[in-house]
């Protein structure tokens, strides 16, 4: 809405708000004359908008109208704040929704229009809404899918283009020895005080928490670009116990972790991708227990050295595919369908999942001698010491790699969706994607078209969510021939990574 | 030309689109009440399973996008015989538990839920609109027409959804304008009642 950003007219023309039609004219007369183009001080940028602001000004009319935004803008602001800030639940059952409610007040000026949105929307719903005289009273229905999981959600309100949020944690049980469905129905639970880490995860890892990341991503892809210029100035978010950095981020160097981490960086050179690359690069920070995450490197420097050309290290900050997906549409440079088109990131399971601070030793190849076998004759064939990376983490460590080096990773590695290769792992198309020039094509058949990793990357997930992997697991599958038969011929490969040796 | 209430988006096209953009619910805080809408939806025996799951799921979202744009939403649910399930309101919870109710059996006596619609809409101020979600031909496709015809005339506009064995000729016939009457994959038929939303106009919009 920049286009349209409003202009004070008076104060262009340098004027009173009651200046009369005379001295409008003079200013206007004085002005352009100094401020035209074919002046030393002039600009055609400040002439036009000279003339833009007489052009309104000198019209009864328009000039009525504009008066009224005028004392508008003129107005405070509007000031939400939500109550309760935090609201936390323990021992939820899976697939049972309880409500929540959250209070609204508007402690500045008046507003038109109230907005609400929550950050997983699959599990966190506004289903209903009352404003009051002075307040607004939100009701928010929270249902999780599964047992052992911990989520922290944010439920998002705006009061015109001001912003406040509510955090919300919750956490199923885990899953009871002997199976009964739960009853579907609606009962409403009491907050009890916050105090559960904030992570979305399953619980059958130790998650590491990812607070100040989650925090960051939050407000750099969720909050700024959905608000309005005004709502950013207001930087004190005072509702919430959350404190947002707005500044920004301060690079930790590399070498401040440990000689460990500084010697890593030595041995693997532009293969190495640090906790400083990945801040530079995804402007995020890194809370204490994340710098303490990275400090060890669970690899001999016999193996770095063994594997210096042909790996890439990389500091894993477990963010999740939205929050990538959104970085990727942040860069110009890098052609990224938003997905908007696609099918495909709706429903994809953990595609809002966040991962626990890792360093991972990535082969940059696919697996290494790749056979001609089908993904799970080559999941069997899988060399000891290494494992599948999840498709989050390859998207992540590819885009890193990418920012860092201008290089692909998996540069001839094209997913082709139409090799009809296993039940579970077949579908018609991945997704909408961008050719290099911009070109929305389809995600399947054409080998040739899509050289490009990053998209690949992206697309690979969205596929594998498309065939409703529980795992995600990334599988590169391409045929280079097909020998007359697209069902026998294929080589499927596999990204894969060393596993960590202490 | 009669003034529409509601806009003629390509309701189809909005429907097969992937594109999620119902993230956010903008509500503007206006005293005017926007109009009546009553949901008219097709619990018949062959409604049974996935797609009445679907459709409970779109109407609900539904129910949600219009109360945002300032309508009361009422509900009338119809198989062998309509039955009136909610009056117009804008209690989306006590809504919720009514959709949550909703279950199957009998066959489809479309006609008497357009008259039990009418009637109840006729009463009302503003935009009246009925939205019919149905999987089959009704029992007697003439009466249908019928009350369809009737409700119609008293500036009712009739948006018809329909899935499987619905006949899109006939959705079309029934609904206010051809563009309004569509028949979608039953995948779709959650999202269609849920996209309709997408239609109706805000006060004075």
């Amino acid at each position: 809405m920049k286009e349209n950003q409003w202009k004070d007219y008076y104060q262009i023309l340098g004027i009173k708000s009651d200046a009369s039609q005379e001295e409008i004219k003079k200013a206007f007369r004085r002005l352009a004359l100094e401020y035209h183009p074919d002046m030393i001080n002039g600009t055609k940028e400040k002439f036009q908008e000279i003339n833009e602001a007489y052009e309104t000004l000198k019209n009864p009319g328009k000039k009525e109208l504009y008066d009224i935004e005028w004392r508008k803008e003129r107005l405070p602001k509007p000031k939400p704040i939500i109550k309760p800030s935090v609201v936390s639940y323990k021992d939820l059952e899976p697939r049972k929704p309880i409500i929540a409610t959250f209070i609204v007040e508007n402690l500045g000026g008046p507003f038109e229009s109230v907005s609400f949105k929550t950050s997983h929307k699959d599990y966190v719903k506004v289903i209903n809404w009352e404003p009051n005289e002075k307040a607004i009273e939100i009701k928010v229905e929270i249902k999780l899918d599964d047992w052992d999981l911990t989520m922290e959600a944010y439920v998002i309100v705006r009061l015109d283009g001001e912003t406040t949020y509510a955090t919300i944690k919750a956490e199923t049980k885990s899953e009871p020895t002997s199976d009964s469905e739960p009853e579907y129905h609606y009962h409403t639970q009491t907050s009890t005080p916050p105090s559960s880490q904030p992570t979305y995860s399953s619980s059958k890892i130790n998650w590491t928490p990812i607070f100040w990341i989650f925090a960051a991503i939050f407000l750099l892809f969720v909050i700024i670009p959905k608000s309005n210029n005004d709502s950013y100035k207001n930087k004190n978010i005072e509702t919430t116990q959350i404190e947002i950095p707005t500044t920004p981020v301060t690079l930790i160097a590399d070498e401040s972790f440990s000689p460990e981490v500084t010697r890593a960086k030595e041995i693997m050179g532009k293969n190495f991708i640090g906790p400083e690359t990945v801040m530079k690069h995804f402007n995020i920070l890194l809370d204490e227990e994340g710098v303490e995450a990275f400090k060890k490197i669970p690899f001999s420097e016999k193996t770095l050295l063994a594997h210096k050309d042909d790996c890439i290290l990389v500091a894993d900050f477990g963010i999740s595919l939205a929050s990538l997906e959104k970085i990727f549409t942040d860069k110009k440079d890098i052609l990224f369908d938003t997905t908007e088109d696609s099918n495909y990131n709706i429903t994809f399971k953990d595609y809002e999942a966040v991962r626990k601070h890792q360093w991972h030793l990535i082969y940059k190849s696919p697996l290494p001698n790749p056979t001609y076998k089908n993904y799970n004759e080559q999941i069997n064939y899988l060399p000891k010491g290494l494992y599948i990376l999840k498709v989050a983490s390859i998207a992540y460590a590819a885009l890193l790699y990418h920012l860092k080096t201008q290089e692909y990773l998996f540069f001839d590695e094209i997913p082709n969706s139409n090799d009809k290769i296993e039940k579970d792992i077949s579908g018609s198309d991945i997704g909408t994607i961008k050719d290099k020039n911009g070109n929305k094509k389809n995600a399947h058949g054409t080998i040739s078209y899509y050289r490009h990793v990053l998209n690949s990357m992206v697309s690979i997930a969205f596929g594998a969510k498309y065939n409703d992997y529980n795992d995600y697991y990334t599988d590169i599958y391409y045929a280079p021939e097909f020998d007359g038969d697209p069902f026998k011929t294929r080589t499927i490969y596999l990204a894969v990574a060393l596993k960590p040796e202490k | 030309m009669k003034k529409s209430l509601v806009s003629d988006i390509n309701l189809k096209h909005e429907i097969e689109s992937t594109k999620n953009d119902n993230d956010e619910i903008t509500v503007f805080l206006s005293k005017t009440l926007s109009g009546c809408i009553y949901l008219v939806i097709d619990c018949s025996a062959s409604m049974r399973g996935e797609k009445l799951s679907s459709v409970k799921e779109g109407t609900k979202n539904f129910a949600l996008n219009a109360k945002a744009k300032s309508y009361l939403i009422g509900l009338i649910k119809f198989s062998s015989e309509a039955t009136l399930v909610a009056e117009t309101q804008t209690d989306l919870i006590n809504i919720y538990h009514k959709i949550d109710e909703l279950d199957t059996n009998g066959t489809t006596n479309m006609a008497d839920a357009i008259i039990m619609a009418s009637e109840k809409l006729e009463r009302q101020n503003g935009a009246r609109i009925m939205i019919i979600a149905t999987d089959g031909m009704p029992n007697d496709e003439e009466a249908a027409l019928k009350a369809a015809t009737q409700a119609k005339k008293n500036e009712i506009e009739i948006i018809a959804l329909g899935t499987d064995d619905a006949d899109e000729k006939f959705l079309k016939q029934i609904a206010s304008s051809s563009s309004f009457g569509v028949k979608v994959s039953r995948n779709l038929i959650g999202k269609a009642i849920a996209t309709t939303a997408k239609m109706l106009k805000r006060p004075g919009g």
